[in-house]
Parts: structure tokens; C-alpha cells; sequence
């Protein structure tokens, strides 16, 4: 009797995993409306945004699209899409580094569209071809902890430049650009604005006062809160901000020059559900949408017509760099070369 | 003829194994195969249940050719040496196992069956007991109902006295010899123990080195030994020359007589309990004595003695009457 | 009494059961070629093709010197990590040994709870207690010191491997045979004499099999040198980053081979050592439960006492840790209540957590029974060339698990064979990554149930089948059960194979909790962190309850021998 009932158990557990799982993945459209044309749809998505989930949610009372994610970091994503050459369950690329959105287009990844929405949105901002369009600026600055700058009598860097001054020998913690996508943005865009020469100069003096370089973007703040570090570069959202509250931590914008690097989005070639997408993106880059992911995770958002919040602190937008986007792709392996020439001791 | 192995032959290499071996057994006999560890017997063991593939030769069963049969097909069933009594299950499902697989027995029918083969071995109150709690002997008990309860027509037994103390080898083995007596069985017991194999046997075979020795009565092997190999491996012998021919006499067979200027000296002596084991030498032969009895239990060592031969028998031939 | 049924009958009957018998094994073997053969195959092909050309190009690159100083730092910190923790895992051992039982049934269910260790959270709780700024070295002691680096590496590593390793020595001392320690003694040993002449020796077997077991499994851990290795470099880290961040799938793959011979190597003294011990449990009566006790010089029990004290201590810091975490802000050096982690949980917590925990009841029952399978298969039936599919069997165990977890996306993403961004991939992930676990278990299991068992069944004449479930599977259940835990256990926290396998409504948790970490939201992971420990306690505190139940119902507690005592019987 015991067995009997263990079998039913264990098939009804396999049932419902497999039945629960694979189910959704189906495009059941065609249940819709005039008005949700695509209602019952699900799409996929793979996310490298912090706090986009919340407005998901809107998103599938306005259309009738449920939403699904998984939160996975562009490199990562990439490396499957590698591995399985190009081939996933995904419809949706959302956010992260755009340089894995170039080399994911080079290799026929993505999908070709332009949204009616992008003439809203700066052509810098976007790939010419339509593979993908950007849906926040990303600004980079510092963080620093003041409890523990004063304690080592260290001044509050204020340009890039400063950041070579020795006083802040292994006090400086940032991401690796190979894996961070605001941090390969912080290279390739100050590289840009200084020149070869004298860019490689500085970052050289810069790794001078590292001790090693964060394997995740996610880190450096959290170190410098916690005073292990009195200087952290990283990227500046609403959410760096919201930690001066909680910690003794100023979020400062560097007053020489402001890196910058697009969160983009993007359609997988591969993926079933290319209208539904397509829908998706256009209300990512509405001005409804663009507003409520400003409001999820404060950013400079794309879209002109959408103001820059104030959580991000007084941003002068004028000191971000001109830069040129595309050659955050084409450049990387020869950027990233040198980079581990320079740094490689302390850098995976 | 009710098993009949012809040719038999299996050989793990070119000195291991079994050789060749040619026998009949009728139905209700007790045979013993006999012989040190490497002689084979296990192996015949082995091949007659089916656990082991003959390189040649054949097995007849009852009419039937069952050299191919695997184990669960053969109506043979095993006692093991180490008794591989189930440890999850208690004394009754271990007996009713056979019944229920072999003999495709419901549950219900089994048990009756099995509760009469408990009886028999005297373990009827054990029914519900786990066979780790049992001692050797009823172990061995619950293994020999096991095979039993399935009515097979060849019962195999491998050595399965042996893992029993000196007094309960011996009880065990009178309650065998009659439960075999009273059941009619064909069993074929494979032993080193030579007392074990003539007490209990209708018919020996002596294994020696992969081929049989000697295939006799219990009373023709140990009295009409045909080679020197199953003379000195059952029971002891004295070997002499005489007239070119050697000649046997077992050390119970020789008599001892007191005698200043006898030929042979006593240079040993060992109680044993119902004998005393002499030790005698002449220079030429060295003997062994067994008297029986307390009377004879205390010639000193030392004392010269004349030997008389109450009975013996040449290698391959024939008895010979008493003669020095 | 006749056969109820006629013999050409009955021969229908096996002829069914032994094709039964065949397609189980061959189902066996189709597994393992499809699920652990094929996708390392891919991954090791992947480091010898560059878009579609043959090359040697990513192994010279290997060659380097930069390279070499990788090896290098790998072994340096694989080697010290695991003898320390083989050190202090004896010392527990050692001390469970001379103890009372209680005390040691006690260490034991500690042992096992403290095998619950979802991922990078006990790093974290190290440097929050001792780093740069931790409670402990700077509020406390005023020390700034780093624990980035090879030191951070070792120390975490060992931690977090002495609950592990200290089980599988208990195991070695149980062992013992008692006879030889009383025989030491007779013959005028001290303790300390018979402890140095006897025990260790008959446990040395088990100490290398320790020590190589983990061997491997450090050389392949990921989690511990990327959180605070700082810039000390090893072989697994570089294998997973040169993959998300260059997407240098080649040059991954061929770290990833490197990492092979050493671990074959171990395996292969594994292998030697095992032969040995068999040889000691010769069914001659063992320590456990013999209700003699061993007395070691005060001064020796002194630094026992202190090394488990140490243990515990750990333990209960870096538990707090979490805990404490979960509520409030550790990292801000005061302790102020909060919920909030709770109500930021991300969206899929739930949905991601339900499938944590179906997939690894799934792959804990499966591996299981699959290992139990393939013992029974190599060792019992003695089948020709099942020793090699066992080896192959325990290659996941050895090589890094994003090595593994590529191979999987890159074997299953195209037709016939498409099962990427399934429930499915990740349960056979989690399954074939682990029947090594169990095969091991049962060829111990299985060294000690009489050989002759299956023979007698057959001789009874029950089908293989029949065997199989009425006498093997019966016999095994112990097995199973504890296969079952540590299956279940390490599925729920594993990430390195699994982190290139979730697609989007198909998460686990643990990869919501790397996720976490990943982008600095230390609250919620903690928050994540305790689920998953909770969750895994009380799944296995419910396996051990059944394996308890079943360990004495095989020891006959229910039966009943008749009233007259076995002394006085007529036997």
C-alpha cells in the first residue's frame, strides 16, 4: 500500500512540475481582443535591470501579456546564446551591457526592429539597424564613505584624475570591465574622451591604487557602505542614491567628465512571440512606460520627453561624454587586451 | 538414472577447475562430493545449481537436458554455506519465498507449506522472528526448510555444517541424515570433512584436482581404496611394501603385541579420548596405532612390540586377510 | 507437491522479466552517455574547434606563464585546504570516537544540519565578522586586516567542508574492529600507543579517500575564490569568468580540461585505497555500539574538546550571521530591525522556490535510485564493462560544475535533442551531476550483504526483476534514504552547473540568491538564504525520520521469539 502511494505521489509531483513548466511557453494568443490582440500571451524575458520587474505588472493590465523573467547577467545570457548558437526560450533581452547587445547582433542574435516609439529617443541612444534600442542612460560617478575617508584624512575625489593621486592606495574598489557592462562603459567612454595616450597613463596610476577588481558590478557598494572601501566607481541610479540615508555615504558626480552606457533592449531572432515583443518594447519605450521605469529604479531615461528624476541627484547632463556607442563593441577585445596587460595581476 | 552428469567439464584456467566428470545418481540417494578446497567439488556444486556455465558436458535431470536452464528454471534448490538467509524478512516469509516464486504460490497458500517445513526442522515457534537474531544452528535450520519447502527434486548442500561448533555438527548431522531418510530427497552434499561425508553418504566421490578419484559406498571407499590419494585423504593409512606391491593397513587395524625383542619400538603416544594413538618405528617404517578402549590406553613409550595386521588391502585390489 | 504451472509457462515469465532487466540497464546506460558522456564531450570539443576549425590555439595560449602561475595558485590552495580541513575533520572525528554516545549521536545531526550551506553566504559572513571592517576583527579588535586572497580562499573552504568531510571519517572509525584495539591493550598498549599503532592505521585508508575526495572537490569550487579570493587567480574562477565576460567558450573549455588529470589522478588513489578497506571489514565485530569506550591522555582530549568547541563556535557565528542578516543591516555595524528584505523579495521568489525544491526531490529520488542501479549492475552482477561506465558515472563529481552546465546547453539546444530552457534539463542536471554520490554508497553497502543472496533468490527461482525489487531495493533502503539527503540538499544549493541553465519561469532558488549577492542586495540574500536552509533541514529531518523507522524495523524490533530463551533451547 505504501509503495502505491508513494508512486502516485511521486507522479503527481513530476505532473505538476513538468505540466506547470512547460505549459506556459506555448503562445496561446489568438484568445484576444481588438484592443489586446495578444492577451494570454507569455513572454520571456531576460533581465539585467534592477527593479524592472515592478513594472511588469502594468504592463500585463494594459496589454493582457503576462510577463515572465529571470534575472541573468548579460554575460551570462551571452554565453548561452553561444554555447546554444543563438538558439533560446527567450523573446526579450532586457537591460545590462550593451556591448553584449553589439556582439549578440554580430552573430545574428537579435531581431531587427525599430519601434514607432524610437523617434522619441536620440539617435546615440540607439542601433542605427534597429537591433536594439536603448531604454535608460546609465551615468557612472563615485560613492564614497565619509567616515572612513576622514578617519584616513583622505579629500573627496573630485575628477577622474584624482582618482591616481596615491593618498588613495587601496582605497579604490570598482567592477572589472570584462564583466562589468558600467564599468567596460567607464574605460571605453573616458578612453574616448582622453585619447589613447594619456587615458592608458591615468588608469594605469588609477590600478596603482586598487587592490583588486569586484567580479560583479553589485559589489563596490556595498563594500564601501559597509566602510571596507572608501572609494567606490560604479554606476549612478536612484538607488545609489537612497543608500545616503541608510549608510554614511555620499554619491558624487565627477566633475571633469561623466561616462555613460545605454541599458538596451532587444528581441531574440529566435523567439516565438515576435509581436508580442514588439508590443513589449514599444510600451518599454513609451513615455507611460519610460516614466514607470523611472519610477522603478530612478535613471535618466532615453526618451527626451521624459524628465531626469531628482533621485539621481544634480546631474550635469552636459558633462557626459560624447561618445561613440558602437565602438563599445567593435573595440572590446583589443580595449580588453590591454586592460589585462595593465591590470591582470589584480583582475580575473 | 535420475541425474546423470556426463562430461561435465569447466575450467577457470588450465589447472583450475573442473576437469571432468562423469556421474548417476538414483533418486533418494545421498551423495557426498569430497575433497580439499580446489578440487572442484564447489564448482559442480555451482554448475548443477546453474550459477555457473559448463564449457562442455551435460546434465540430465530427471529425462530432462537442464545444462542450459538458468538457476530460477532448475528444480534444484541450494543451501549455501554462509545459509544467504534474507536479513529483511522474518523466519516464515524467508521459507515461504520459494513457494511463492518458484512454485507460484498465492501468499495464503504458502504459508501453510512453509509452517509444516518450520515444523519439521523443529522451529516452529519461530515463525515471526528476524533471522539476524537467530543462532548458527537455527539459521541453518531456516535454510534447509527454505530449499526444502519447494519440494525440489535435487536439494544441493554446500558445506553447511561447517559454521557450526564441534557438538551441534554432529547433532546436525544425524537429524539431516533422517529428515533425508524420512523425505526421500536426492541431496548432494559437497564436503571436506571425510567423517561428515561417511556417515552421511550413500555414495562418495572423492575429488581430487578436478576429476573424481573414486566413486564408491562409503564402506568401498574407506576399505577399497583405489589410490594412495583417497587412502591418505579418508581416514589414516600405513603404507608397506611387500613383493612390489604396497600394501594398506589402517592403524585401527593393527594389533599390538608386547614383546622384548619386537621389531618395533613405541616412540610415541597421544590420548585421545576413545583411542590412544601410538606411535611405532623400526627403523625402516614409521606407524600409527589406534587402540581402542582403556585397557588399551597406557603401553609406555619405550616398550618394544610386535604388530599384527587384523585386516588390510592393496591399492586398487582386493582385501587381504590378517597377516605381521 | 507439483508445480502449479506447467514449465513452458513459467519460462514466459523470466523471458519477460529478463528483457525487463535488460532495458532497465540499457536505460541506465542510454542516461549516462546521453546526460553525462555527450555533454562533456561537447565541452571538451568546444576547446579544440574555433568557429568550426580544428586549433591547439586555446591550450598554447594555456601554456603561458600567467597561466601556469594559475595552476599553481589552484593546487596551492586546493592542497592546503584540503589537508586542514582533513586535520580538524579528524580531530572531530577522533574525538565522536571516545565519546559518550549521546554526545556523539548529538555531533552527528549537527554535522548533517551544517551540511545545509546555500552558496557565498558564508563568505559574506566572513568578511562581515572578519574583514576589512568586520564585527569581530576591527569593532572588536581594532585589526584592519584583508581577507581577500588565498587566505580567505582556504579558510572558507576548509569551514565549509569539515561537516562533510568529518561524517565520512565517522564512517572509517565506526569501522574499527574491536578486536584489534582490545589486543592492543592485552598485549600492554596505552591508549595513546594504541591510538598511534592501531587506530590510525586501520583509519588511514579512510583519511586518503577524505583527502582526495576533497581534493577534487576544491580544485572545482567556484563560489568561495569569487567572492573573496580578491585577486588571487584559480583555475575554476578563470574558467567561469573567461566565459561571461569574453564569452570565450574555447578558452573555458580548455581550462576546464586541464582541471581533468589531477582529478582523475585522485580518483584513481580513491579507487586503490577503497580496495583496502575492504579488506578490514571482515564482518569480525565492529566499534559502533560495542559499548566500549576509548580513553585518550588529558591532554590530547584537551585539544580535541577545543578543536570541536572551535567547530561549534564557527558555526554558530556564521548561522547568526545569517540569521541576524535577514532582520537587520549587518554591514552597517549597528543592529536596527527591518522586514524590509522580506517585502523585497523579487517577484519569482516563490514560483522559483517551488521549483527548487520539485526538481530536487525529483533528482534526489532519481540519482538514488539510478546509483543503487549502477552498483547493483557493476558489483553484483559483475557485468562485463561496467567498471568504465562507473568512471564515467563519476566525471561530473570531478570536473568543475559550469564546465558541466555548459556542456549541457551546448548538447541539448538543438533537435532531436532540444530540451534547453526546460524544467527537464535542470532535473537532469541535477541528477546525473550526483548518482556518483549514491553508486559510492552502495558499493559500501553493498560490500557488506552476503554475496550469496541474489544467487539463493535466483536458486528460489525469483526473476531478476523480482530480485531486484523484492531483495536488492528492501536491502538498499538506508542507502536511498541518505543518498536522498545529500542529493537533495546539495540540488537545492548548487549553482555553478545551474547557472547557465535557468531560462526565464524556470528558476531555482539557489540561483536567486547567487543573483542577489551578484548585484549587493546582502539583505535579501540573506532572507534567501534562510529559506533555502530551512526548507532543506526539514526535508531531510523527515528522510531521517523514515530512515531511522526503517533501521529499526531491520533490526527486528517488531518481531517476537518464542518464550524460550535462545541459552536454553534444544539446539
Amino acid at each position: 500500500m505504501k509503495k502505491v502511494l508513494a508512486s502516485l505521489l511521486a507522479s503527481a509531483m513530476l505532473a505538476t512540475a513538468f505540466a506547470g513548466c512547460s505549459g506556459d511557453n506555448s503562445s496561446s494568443g489568438g484568445s484576444g481582443t481588438a484592443e489586446k490582440p495578444y492577451e494570454g500571451t507569455t513572454l520571456s524575458v531576460m533581465l539585467a535591470y534592477g527593479g524592472a520587474e515592478a513594472t511588469f505588472d502594468a504592463f500585463t493590465e494594459k496589454t493582457g501579456i503576462k510577463v515572465e523573467y529571470v534575472e541573468i547577467s548579460t554575460g551570462e545570457a551571452l554565453a548561452q546564446l553561444q554555447a546554444a548558437n543563438g538558439s533560446t526560450t527567450a523573446d526579450v533581452w532586457f537591460g545590462g551591457g550593451v556591448d553584449s547587445y553589439i556582439a549578440a547582433a554580430e552573430l545574428g542574435y537579435l531581431e531587427q526592429y525599430v519601434s514607432p516609439e524610437a523617434e522619441a529617443i536620440n539617435p546615440t541612444y540607439r542601433d542605427k539597424d534597429g537591433y536594439w534600442t536603448g531604454l535608460a542612460l546609465v551615468p557612472a560617478g563615485f560613492l564614497v564613505n565619509n567616515d572612513v575617508l576622514e578617519e584616513k584624512g583622505l579629500d573627496i575625489p573630485k575628477t577622474w584624475e584624482d582618482l591616481a593621486d596615491p593618498q588613495y592606495k587601496n582605497e579604490i574598489i570598482m567592477a572589472s570591465p570584462a564583466i562589468s557592462g558600467t564599468q567596460y562603459a567607464i574605460l571605453n567612454g573616458t578612453l574616448q574622451a582622453w585619447g589613447e595616450e594619456k587615458g592608458w597613463d591615468i588608469w594605469s596610476r588609477i590600478n596603482d591604487n586598487v587592490d583588486f577588481y569586484a567580479k560583479g558590478g553589485g559589489e563596490p557598494g556595498p563594500k564601501t557602505c559597509a566602510g571596507e572601501y572608501g572609494i567606490a566607481i560604479l554606476a549612478m541610479t536612484g538607488s545609489t542614491f537612497a543608500l545616503e540615508e541608510e549608510y554614511p555615504v555620499t554619491a558624487v558626480y565627477p566633475e571633469d567628465m561623466i561616462p555613460w552606457t545605454p541599458a538596451p533592449i532587444g528581441i531574440f531572432k529566435d523567439s516565438e512571440n515576435k509581436e508580442a515583443a514588439k508590443i513589449f518594447v514599444d510600451y518599454m519605450l513609451s513615455k507611460e512606460g519610460q516614466e514607470a521605469l523611472r519610477e522603478a529604479d530612478a535613471r535618466i531615461m532615453a526618451r527626451e520627453d521624459v524628465e531626469v528624476p531628482s533621485a539621481i541627484g544634480n546631474v550635469d547632463t552636459s558633462k557626459l561624454i560624447q561618445q561613440d556607442v558602437t565602438l563599445f563593441g567593435s573595440q572590446r577585445e583589443a580595449i580588453l587586451e590591454k586592460w589585462d596587460a595593465l591590470a591582470g595581476e589584480k583582475d580575473s | 538414472m535420475f541425474l546423470q552428469l556426463n562430461h561435465l567439464k569447466k575450467l577457470y584456467d588450465a589447472n583450475n577447475g573442473l576437469k571432468r566428470l562423469d556421474l548417476s545418481v538414483e533418486k533418494g540417494e545421498f551423495v557426498t562430493l569430497l575433497g580439499p578446497s580446489g578440487c572442484g567439488k564447489t564448482t559442480t556444486l555451482n554448475l548443477l545449481g546453474g550459477f555457473l556455465k559448463a564449457d562442455e558436458g551435460q546434465i540430465l535431470l530427471d529425462g530432462q537436458d537442464i545444462t542450459a536452464l538458468p538457476p530460477e528454471e532448475r528444480p534444484i534448490s541450494t543451501v549455501f554455506q554462509s545459509y544467504a538467509l534474507f536479513p529483511h524478512m522474518n523466519v516464515l516469509e524467508n521459507v515461504c519465498y520459494g513457494l511463492r516464486y518458484l512454485r507460484r504460490m498465492s501468499k495464503r497458500d504458502a504459508i501453510p507449506v512453509a509452517r509444516e517445513f518450520l515444523a519439521i526442522v523443529g522451529l516452529a515457534d519461530y515463525e515471526k522472528a528476524r533471522v539476524g537474531n537467530l543462532s548458527g544452528g537455527q539459521q541453518q535450520r531456516v535454510a534447509l526448510a527454505r530449499a526444502m519447502a519447494t519440494s525440489p527434486k535435487i536439494l544441493l548442500l554446500d558445506e553447511p555444517l561447517s559454521n557450526l561448533d564441534a557438538g551441534l555438527r554432529i547433532k546436525m548431522r544425524q537429524e539431516l541424515k533422517e529428515l533425508q531418510r524420512s523425505l526421500g530427497i536426492t541431496m548432494i552434499f559437497v564436503t571436506h570433512d571425510q567423517e561428515e561425508a561417511l556417515c552421511l553418504s550413500d555414495k562418495i566421490v572423492v575429488m581430487e584436482q578436478g576429476v573424481a578419484a573414486q566413486v564408491g559406498t562409503p564402506q568401498e571407499i574407506y576399505f577399497q581404496p583405489q589410490n594412495r590419494y583417497v587412502a591418505s585423504f579418508v581416514g589414516k593409512s600405513n603404507y608397506f611394501e611387500r613383493g612390489g606391491e604396497t600394501v594398506v593397513v589402517r592403524p585401527e587395524d593393527v594389533e599390538l603385541i608386547p614383546n622384548p625383542q619386537g621389531r618395533f619400538a613405541i616412540v610415541g603416544r597421544t590420548f585421545m579420548g576413545s583411542h590412544t594413538s601410538y606411535l611405532l618405528d623400526d627403523g625402516t617404517y614409521r606407524l600409527e596405532a589406534d587402540l581402542f578402549g582403556r585397557a588399551n590406553s597406557d603401553f609406555p613409550v619405550g616398550e618394544r612390540v610386535e604388530i599384527n595386521a587384523a585386516h588390510s588391502f592393496t591399492l586398487g585390489g582386493t582385501d587381504r586377510p590378517a597377516q605381521s | 507437491m507439483e508445480t502449479n504451472q506447467p514449465l513452458a509457462r513459467r519460462a514466459g515469465r523470466y523471458r519477460v522479466a529478463n528483457l525487463l532487466d535488460w532495458l532497465l540497464l540499457g536505460l541506465l546506460l542510454a542516461g549516462i552517455a546521453l546526460f553525462i558522456l555527450y555533454p562533456i564531450l561537447s565541452v571538451i570539443a568546444t576547446s579544440f574547434f574555433d568557429q568550426g576549425e580544428f586549433t591547439l590555439r586555446y591550450y598554447q595560449d594555456l601554456m603561458s606563464s600567467a597561466n601556469l602561475k594559475l595552476m599553481q595558485n589552484s593546487l596551492w590552495v586546493t592542497t592546503l585546504s584540503s589537508c586542514l580541513t582533513t586535520i580538524f575533520a579528524f580531530c572531530i572525528a577522533l574525538y565522536t570516537f571516545t565519546a559518550s554516545a549521546r554526545r556523539r549521536a548529538f555531533i552527528q545531526r549537527s554535522l548533517l544540519l551544517t551540511m545545509i550551506s546555500p552558496p557565498f553566504v558564508s563568505a559574506l559572513a566572513f568578511i562581515m565578522l572578519f574583514g576589512r571592517r568586520g564585527l569581530i576583527t576591527y569593532q572588536l579588535l581594532g585589526l584592519s586586516i584583508n581577507p581577500y586572497g588565498w587566505q580567505g580562499i582556504v579558510a572558507l573552504q576548509t569551514i565549509g567542508n569539515i561537516s562533510f568531510a568529518t561524517l565520512l571519517l565517522m564512517g572509517s572509525f565506526d569501522a574499527i574492529d574491536l578486536k584489534q584495539v582490545l589486543a592492543s591493550r592485552d598485549l600492554g598498549a596505552s591508549p595513546l600507543q594504541t591510538l598511534w599503532r592501531v587506530v590510525i592505521p586501520s583509519v588511514r585508508p579512510g583519511i586518503l579517500s577524505v583527502l582526495f575526495t576533497l581534493f577534487t572537490m576544491n580544485l572545482a569550487d567556484f563560489g568561495t575564490p569569487i567572492v573573496i579570493g580578491g585577486r588571487y587567480k584559480v583555475l575554476a574562477t578563470e574558467a567561469y569568468l573567461q566565459v561571461i565576460s569574453t564569452a570565450n567558450l574555447g578558452k573555458a573549455s580548455a581550462i576546464s580540461v586541464l582541471m581533468i588529470p589531477p582529478a582523475i589522478l585522485a580518483f584513481y588513489f580513491y579507487r586503490k585505497t577503497l580496495s583496502r578497506t575492504a579488506n578490514l571489514a571482515d564482518g569480525s565485530k565492529s566499534f559502533s555500539g560495542s559499548g566500549y569506550t576509548f580513553e585518550l591522555p588529558r591532554s590530547i582530549r584537551w585539544v580535541l574538546v577545543g578543536v570541536v568547541g572551535l567547530f561549534f563556535v564557527v558555526m554558530a557565528l556564521k548561522y547568526g550571521n545569517i540569521l541576524l542578516s535577514t532582520v537587520s543591516n549587518t554591514a552597517s555595524g549597528e543592529i536596527q530591525f527591518t522586514t524590509r528584505y522580506f517585502q523585497d523579495l523579487p517577484r519569482s521568489q516563490m514560483s522559483s522556490f517551488w521549483h527548487s525544491i520539485v526538481y530536487s526531490i525529483i533528482a534526489g529520488g532519481a540519482a538514488s535510485l539510478l546509483g543503487i542501479l549502477l552498483s547493483y549492475y557493476t558489483h553484483r552482477r559483475k557485468l562485463p564493462g561496467m567498471k568504465v561506465v562507473e568512471f564515467v558515472a563519476s566525471l561530473p563529481y570531478i570536473i568543475p560544475g559550469t564546465f558541466f552546465g555548459l556542456g549541457y546547453v551546448a548538447a541539448f539546444s538543438h533537435e532531436p535533442l532540444m530540451i534547453r530552457g526546460t524544467a527537464a534539463i535542470i532535473v537532469f542536471n541535477y541528477t546525473f551531476r550526483q548518482i556518483s554520490v549514491s553508486n559510492k554508497s552502495a558499493n559500501a553497502a553493498f560490500s557488506a550483504i552476503d554475496e550469496k543472496l541474489e544467487p539463493a533468490a535466483q536458486d528460489l527461482g525469483a526473476s531478476r526483476i523480482e530480485i531486484l525489487r523484492g531483495i536488492v531495493l528492501p536491502l538498499l533502503k538506508p542507502v536511498f534514504l541518505t543518498c536522498f539527503i545529500t542529493v537533495f540538499t546539495s540540488s537545492m544549493t548548487a549553482v555553478g552547473a545551474i547557472a547557465f541553465l535557468i531560462s526565464p519561469g524556470r528558476n531555482v532558488a539557489s540561483m536567486e540568491l547567487f543573483q542577489s549577492i551578484e548585484n549587493g542586495r546582502y539583505g535579501v540574500a540573506a532572507v534567501q538564504a534562510v529559506m533555502i536552509i530551512l526548507v532543506t533541514m526539514a526535508v531531510n529531518l523527515l528522510a531521517m525520520h523514515l530512515l531511522d523507522r526503517s533501521r529499526k524495523q531491520q533490526k527486528g524490533g517488531k518481531g517476537h521469539v518464542s518464550a524460550t530463551e535462545p541459552s536454553q533451547e534444544a539446539v
